[in-house]
């Protein structure tokens, strides 16, 4: 196994069988996975695919029917692997009769953590996920994101060098999602290997680096989001400053027509729906008081209105622009 | 509510058992625990090696079986398979145990070492078959006590540590109002009860305090502990606050509060019967509402986790299974302890605080240490009686009665002995020179005798260098001394009469008398002692003070040879009934030395470690269940083998063969052709089938029976309502077999939790 590989999976394959031993299900049918340290691997599919199932062999939680697992080169069954390894489910299974504090410090102990380092940890870990002024109520209390949060707050409590993600996103406001996203690019920056599986592809393609898609247990792709998603076959030309016209749109089909291809579109680009809240969102909080009054009414009014189209468009394509960087 | 009848429930449980009967019960666990281990370590060797492996490491690492494993197993067969081979040879088999008579329960033979060649090979078969299974187990076990336990001064570090934060913790402002404000009111209940005079109040009020700071700081103590490092203490941890958040304790405590009162509270008891029906009462309620609760909390601990799939968390950080079924276990097992030392605290400062008859102190407030003897019924001769067999006691044809009676007259040969081989040597300088000697006899009367008046019941006490003769038809009633000079009597009496001379009532002396001292003179010399004319009442604790003397003259000298060689008794006791037309019933534990008296209210703590190691049985099996079934199963199940546990004389006759009854098999034939169940099974094919299957229903039962704990033995609230001491031996021996009985249940946890797929 080389140096910088951090799970592995040969031919895993996992089929349920009922009491009586008869097949039920394959969830996963030999598959064969490499992650490579640092990166932000995602792992897609419909329901039923098998995502959950591999990221549960690779925790110990399930037995393989055949095939290997490793985490750092150690067999899944091995439970020393897990040293290493955060783990948010799903759902944020926590005990719900346990405080903020009590939980981290919990899931600190079961890492053998120091209690002065468990305690420093669980107190920046609470504030990073923003649970600060609500660490002494019961979980019980919290809403789904904020179980989601603490959740995350366990996955990171011994550090890990693996963190895998199951659903991160799920049960998250748009807020909470791009939190995560946020968070999950970070612990990339500090050099951490993040597996994750989720339905929201936006959120996987935002910040995976490669994917892998299954259906019905069986790998159906693997690669680098950005080559997967490559149109090969098609061209895309931005521009600024320049107003869409018959003249434009000639012009272009004699220079598209004179290199042998031909124009099939052209009009402004559209933001992501993401993008448009965190941004209505951003503002409400700069300027309380705001409102959306219908377009009659706002210019009989001297509230504040929203933004015009071309303005929010200018912001969205920066906005783009920047997580493209990332 | 019945008077005393602790000779009888001591029947029913046979002598208690103490150290000397450690190495048979040992060699009783290897076996049945061993024979277990065997059919698990095939079953294992059977699923691993059909498991191929060969392509995945995984498997490997998941079913490992190593040479170790083969070896043991190997060993095992070879153990079994000579012990096949000697049943059939039919040598090295134990001695049989006679048949036990039609009607009588089949006795539990208390364990003992045994030498003979089967049991010898069943017992190091099972040895080996244990070492094969418990290999895996060793290994983690090895890294769990590495991980969970400080083998150096990290520990003590630790503890101090935490001290450290839960005092600073504790001490937060809430806390210290909540505390302080607490403690105010209580204050100022004690100061009311104060004022206004209630002294008895006052000391339960007192009690009350001391117990709550005890539970208190016992609970500190037991949550830094949980402090320490490593996932068992986490998890322990964990399990307690769970417990103590969740309202179903809570629940079982308040409905359990009202039962802590004494009895005569609330109901009439007969003044001699009030602590005793209290102390019985309480002790069942408290069983009830303390086991049943700690199942619960323990059944359904471990499948909750996985139904809220908690489970992914835990399992999915460095933790071995195995370490949260131990730190299951003991989290509800001290949440548990920590209540049951609570109540216990509460009932006794109740009950000692309480106003109760003088009978009911005199006969029950006190925890006797009783030194006990062997009963022997004796007549005379069978010649003399012209009767084939020598007299054991008449049976007075009461179902059920486990006494034996002798005829009342004045002129009676017939006599109760009680022979005891040994005297401690604090009985020769008791307090006062006097050693009290205490019985509870049963009086069936022929004649109608007068109201509240007893039998008159002659005591005599010879020592070894004194014995008393069987007496022959010629002889007559009296038992005379065998003393081939015929001389010591006529110098006893002699004495004796010159004592009287010189103004020493010998005859009615009680310690306290100048008399007294003449008294044990003579039993020191002579080893003699005579206590005539005690008024004896049905089913009443009551007793005689014998001179110290006679101790000193026991323990003097090498005991000579009897009759049947049989080394003489150091002490005897010869029980005579005078009045005529009376019988009187007596069984072996009816009748004891008084080596010391103990306070009640330790001895009810002791009580309670009984129901702390039933505590032990509920919480480890519901915890062991629940590693496969569901919260439901495991909970229905942990009952049915408690239930089925106060059953086990009922399983040891099935298990037996069904020697009063007939088997399952012989039964059911009986039922269908309509036979009556004392009908002849003759000896033809259909017969010998029949008797063929009950032997193998025997066999199965058997192993059931290995399963079922003996509950009853752990039920020691009997000694404490009657006012018996539980000594340390028996407590240490019972708390011993409750973790011997453990033990194979945690390795079917390990293997159970270890193969379980949690997210499946």
């Amino acid at each position: 196994m080389a140096d910088d590989l951090v799970v592995e999976t040969r031919s895993l394959t996992k089929v349920y069988r009922d009491f009586w031993g008869r097949k039920k299900k394959t969830a996963l049918n030999a598959f064969d996975l490499k992650i490579h340290k640092g990166e932000i691997f995602g792992l897609l599919g419909p329901n039923g695919s098998g995502k959950t199932t591999t990221i549960k062999l690779l925790l110990g939680l399930l037995f393989p029917t055949s095939g290997d697992a490793f985490v750092f080169g150690e067999p899944a069954a091995k439970v020393e692997k897990n040293e290493r390894i955060g783990y948010l489910p799903e759902e944020s299974y926590l005990y719900r009769f346990l405080n903020a504090e009590e939980t981290l410090d919990f899931y600190g102990r079961l890492f053998n953590i120091s209690p002065d380092v468990r305690k420093a940890r669980a107190a920046e870990l609470i504030e990073r996920v923003g649970l600060g002024a609500d660490k002494k109520r019961i979980l019980k209390e919290y809403s789904k994101g904020m179980r989601q949060r603490i959740g995350l707050a366990q996955a990171l409590i011994n550090d890990p060098d693996l963190v895998i993600l199951d659903e991160p996103t799920s049960g998250l406001d748009p807020l909470g999602t791009r939190w995560m996203k946020d968070l999950i690019l970070d612990l990339k920056a500090q050099g951490k290997t993040v597996l994750m599986c989720s339905h929201r592809l936006e959120d996987v393609q935002d910040v995976c680096g490669r994917i892998a898609i299954l259906y019905n247990g069986d790998l159906q792709t693997l690669g680098k989001v950005s080559t997967l998603v490559e149109d090969a076959q098609r061209l895309e030309v931005r521009a600024s400053n320049v107003k869409e016209s018959p003249e434009l749109k000639a012009d272009l089909e004699a220079v598209f027509k004179k290199h042998g291809g031909s124009m099939e579109a052209i009009g402004h680009p559209s933001s992501t729906l993401e993008e448009l809240f965190l941004r209505v969102i951003e503002e409400s909080r700069a300027r309380p008081g705001r409102r959306y009054l219908p377009p009659e009414e706002a210019t009989r009014s001297t509230a504040t209105p929203v933004a015009p189209p071309q303005q929010q468009q200018n912001q969205n394509r920066d906005h783009g622009k920047n997580n493209k960087n990332r | 509510m019945s008077s005393a009848l602790f000779g009888i429930l001591q029947l029913d449980r046979g002598d208690p058992w103490g150290y000397g009967q450690l190495l048979g019960l040992a060699q009783a666990w290897l076996q049945d625990a061993g024979g277990f281990a065997a059919v698990g370590l095939v079953a294992y060797l059977v699923y691993a090696l059909s498991t191929p492996t060969d392509k995945s490491e995984s498997e490997r690492l998941r079913v490992p079986v190593s040479k170790w494993m083969l070896t043991m197993g190997a060993l095992a067969l070879v153990c079994y398979a000579l012990l096949a081979a000697l049943m059939i040879l039919n040598k090295g088999a134990l001695p049989p145990v006679p048949p036990p008579q039609p009607g009588e329960a089949i006795k539990i033979v208390p364990p003992v070492w045994r030498t003979q060649l089967q049991p010898m090979m069943l017992m190091i078969g099972g040895f080996f078959a244990l070492l094969g299974l418990c290999e895996p187990i060793a290994r983690d076990m090895w890294k769990i006590l590495r991980r969970n336990v400080s083998f150096n001064s990290s520990g003590v570090r630790r503890f101090g540590r935490s001290l450290d934060a839960y005092t600073k913790e504790l001490l937060n402002r809430n806390r210290i109002i909540a505390l302080g404000s607490a403690l105010a009111v209580y204050a100022v209940i004690g100061v009311v009860l104060f004022v206004v005079g209630a002294p008895r109040l006052t000391a339960i009020w007192t009690w009350l305090l001391v117990v709550g700071v005890g539970v208190f700081a016992a609970a500190l103590a037991l949550l830094m502990l949980f402090e320490a490092e490593g996932p068992i203490w986490a998890i322990a941890k964990l399990s307690f606050k769970e417990a103590v958040r969740s309202q179903l304790l809570w629940v079982f405590l308040i409905i359990l509060l009202p039962f802590l009162f004494p009895l005569q509270w609330f109901v009439q008891v007969k003044p001699a019967d009030e602590l005793r029906a209290t102390t019985g009462f309480l002790t069942g309620v408290m069983s009830v509402l303390v086991l049943f609760p700690a199942c619960l909390l323990a059944a359904f601990g471990i499948p909750n986790d996985i139904k809220n799939l908690n489970i992914f968390t835990v399992v999915s950080k460095p933790v071995e299974r195995f370490e949260i079924v131990l730190g299951r276990f003991v989290g509800y097992l001290s949440l548990m302890t920590l209540v049951l030392l609570g109540l216990t605290g509460v009932s006794v400062v109740l009950i000692t605080n309480t106003t109760m008859s003088e009978k009911a102190r005199e006969e029950t407030y006190k925890a006797r240490v009783p030194h006990r003897g062997k009963l022997e019924f004796k007549s005379m001769r069978a010649e003399d009686r012209q009767e084939k067999r020598d007299f054991d006691g008449t049976n007075v044809g009461r179902e059920f009665d486990y006494r034996r009676y002798i005829a009342g007259h004045e002129k009676s040969p017939q006599r109760a002995i009680w022979k005891f081989a040994s005297v401690p040597a604090g009985l020769e300088r008791a307090e006062g020179d006097r050693v009290p000697v205490e019985f509870t006899f049963d009086v069936f009367r022929m004649t109608k005798g007068e109201q509240d008046k007893g039998v008159m019941v002659n005591f005599t006490f010879v020592t070894h260098n004194t014995p008393l003769q069987q007496p022959s038809l010629a002889q007559g009633a009296e038992w005379p001394w065998a003393d081939p000079t015929k001389t010591k009597k006529e110098q006893y009496l002699a004495r004796a009469e010159e004592y009287r001379q010189k103004g020493f009532a010998i005859d009615n002396a009680r310690p306290g008398d100048p008399a007294w001292a003449k008294v044990n003179e003579l039993a020191e010399e002579f080893g003699f002692y005579e206590y005539k004319g005690k008024s004896v009442l049905d089913y009443t604790v009551m007793g005689i003070d014998v001179p110290a003397g006679l101790f000193r003259n026991a323990n003097t000298g090498t005991p000579g040879k009897e009759e049947k060689e049989q080394p003489l008794p150091r002490l005897s006791i010869f029980v005579k009934c005078e009045s005529e037309g009376q019988l009187l019933g007596m069984a072996e534990p009816d009748l004891y030395l008084l080596q010391n008296e103990m306070p009640y209210a330790l001895n009810f703590f002791k009580g309670m470690v009984g129901l702390w190691c039933r505590l032990c049985l509920v919480i480890g099996v519901a915890v062991a269940a629940s590693t496969y079934l569901s919260g439901i199963l495991a909970f229905l199940l942990t009952c049915g083998i408690y239930i089925t546990g106060f059953f086990t004389d009922h399983l040891n006759d099935i298990a037996s063969g069904g020697q009063n009854v007939g088997g399952p098999f012989r039964s059911m034939s009986q039922i269908v052709k309509a036979e009556q169940p004392t009908a002849p099974t003759g000896d033809t094919a259909y017969a010998r089938t029949l008797l063929f299957g009950d032997k193998i229903a025997a066999w199965i039962f058997r192993r059931v029976q290995n399963v079922i704990p003996d509950v009853d033995s752990f039920s020691w609230g009997h000694f404490v309502s009657e006012g018996f001491n539980i000594n340390t031996e028996y407590l240490v021996v019972n708390v011993l077999i409750t973790f011997g009985y453990l033990i194979p249940w945690a390795i079917l946890a390990y293997y159970l939790m270890k193969s379980r797929e949690v997210a499946a």
